[in-house]
């Protein structure tokens, strides 16, 4: 066994397909670097904007749920996003909820529900942000 | 295809997974992924090169081993880092096809620094079968050996809340205890396990000597690492000098481990 370190990986050529994973680990170090250079050069947003689009309503035993997907446009990541959900008739706040989403990533988009009472279909339903922190 | 390059990689895997895994599940290393400064993450990628190639030297079999086969080491372990925790984190449900292209790279490049350590270590025993190559390392190799074990644990720690939140409830009594703590177990480590195949750099081999060139060194590499990690993961951003430097000693009680127990991860 004295000489059993003639069969280590480190004593033959690399083989092909060393090669081509070696390759692929250098492609996605520049890769990776290059993107981030770039991501750095096209942030620099100080705040997020934020979109918010209704997905779908749900009629349940005791209510309506509002399914909704938040967006951020913006390079800057949102964390501890309140959102509000405000149905109107009229002129007239019927009902408000509240809910909050932990992050809210740079250029991604997340999931949530709002629960009400009344049936949003028959009033004007807004949902928006109400504040963020800087994580 | 040869046995052994598919065993390797199979190796390298598992090294990566057995590495990257407690990162893996780590909240604040997705939430990382994200909210990262890209340019400290580039950062991070640049320095994570030199550290692989470094180990692929350590734990070289051969003396000859070139700069390039070591080169091709690093790159290897790179993509293997990689797409085990991409597969992870997709298997997770982290990421996703409707993950923002911002959001993917940052979690994937974050987790392969770990992984590729792993996955490096593991491919590079690769018919080793059994007996471990011992070699004489010089003082700047003991040096680097103890930054990658530094680095290894304190990856693990410094981007959870758990650091800060120490930094700031610990009084000052018990911080000046984990200094002599980190020092004392770290002394135990280099002592016991320790470096014990350079027996040349020290002559005669007394305890200040050990002390000082060992285990005070070794510590100053862990509050250095220590408030490199920090700063990476923004946990210094608006922080008082005070507060990171407490931070640096809770954050270097892991890293003086690692960097004492090198020789027994690494």
């Amino acid at each position: 066994m004295a000489k059993s370190t003639k069969d280590s990986s480190k004593s033959r050529a690399p083989m092909v397909a060393e090669w081509i994973a070696g390759g692929l680990g250098g492609l996605m170090v520049i890769g990776a670097i290059g993107y981030l250079i770039y991501a750095e050069a096209a942030g620099g947003a100080t705040a997020p904007r934020l979109e918010f689009v209704l997905q779908q309503t749900q009629q349940q035993p005791d209510g309506y749920v509002v399914e909704f997907k938040a967006t951020n446009h913006s390079s800057f990541s949102a964390a501890k996003v309140k959102i509000r959900g405000e149905l109107r008739s009229g002129g007239d706040v019927i009902e408000t909820t509240e809910t909050e989403l932990d992050y809210l990533p740079a250029f991604s988009s997340r999931a949530g529900g709002l629960y009400f009472q009344h049936d949003p279909a028959k009033g004007n339903l807004d949902i928006f942000p109400v504040s963020y922190t800087d994580p | 295809m040869d046995r052994r390059v598919v065993k390797g990689f199979g190796r390298a895997f598992a090294g990566a997974l057995i590495f990257a895994l407690p990162m893996l599940m780590t909240m604040e290393l997705w939430w990382m992924g994200f909210y990262i400064q890209p340019l400290k993450l580039a950062l991070l990628l640049v320095l994570t090169l030199p550290l692989l190639v470094g180990l692929s030297w350590l734990r070289g079999f051969e003396p000859t081993t070139t700069w390039r086969e070591n080169m091709l080491d690093a790159l290897i372990a790179i993509a293997v880092g990689a797409i085990a925790a991409a597969i992870t984190l997709y298997l997770f449900g982290l990421i996703s096809y409707d993950t923002s292209l911002r959001e993917v790279i940052g979690k994937i490049a974050l987790q392969a620094v770990p992984g590729s350590m792993g996955a490096s270590l593991a491919r590079s025993q690769l018919g080793g079968d059994g007996e471990e190559r011992e070699r004489n390392l010089s003082y700047p190799a003991i040096l680097f050996m103890m930054t990658a074990g530094a680095l290894f644990l304190g990856l693990n720690v410094a981007p959870t809340e758990e650091v800060v939140a120490l930094a700031y409830s610990m009084d000052a009594w018990r911080l000046v205890a984990l200094v002599v703590i980190s020092l004392g177990v770290m002394h135990a480590f280099v002592y016991v396990v320790g470096f014990r195949n350079t027996p040349e750099l020290i002559p005669g081999s007394t305890f200040t000597g050990r002390f000082v060139q060992f285990t005070l060194v070794g510590y100053a590499i862990a509050l250095l690492l220590s408030l490199y990690l920090l700063w990476t993961f923004g946990r210094m951003d608006a922080t008082s000098a005070a507060a990171t430097l407490n931070a640096c000693i809770v954050l270097g009680f892991p890293t003086a481990l690692g960097a004492a127990a090198s020789r027994l991860i690494l």
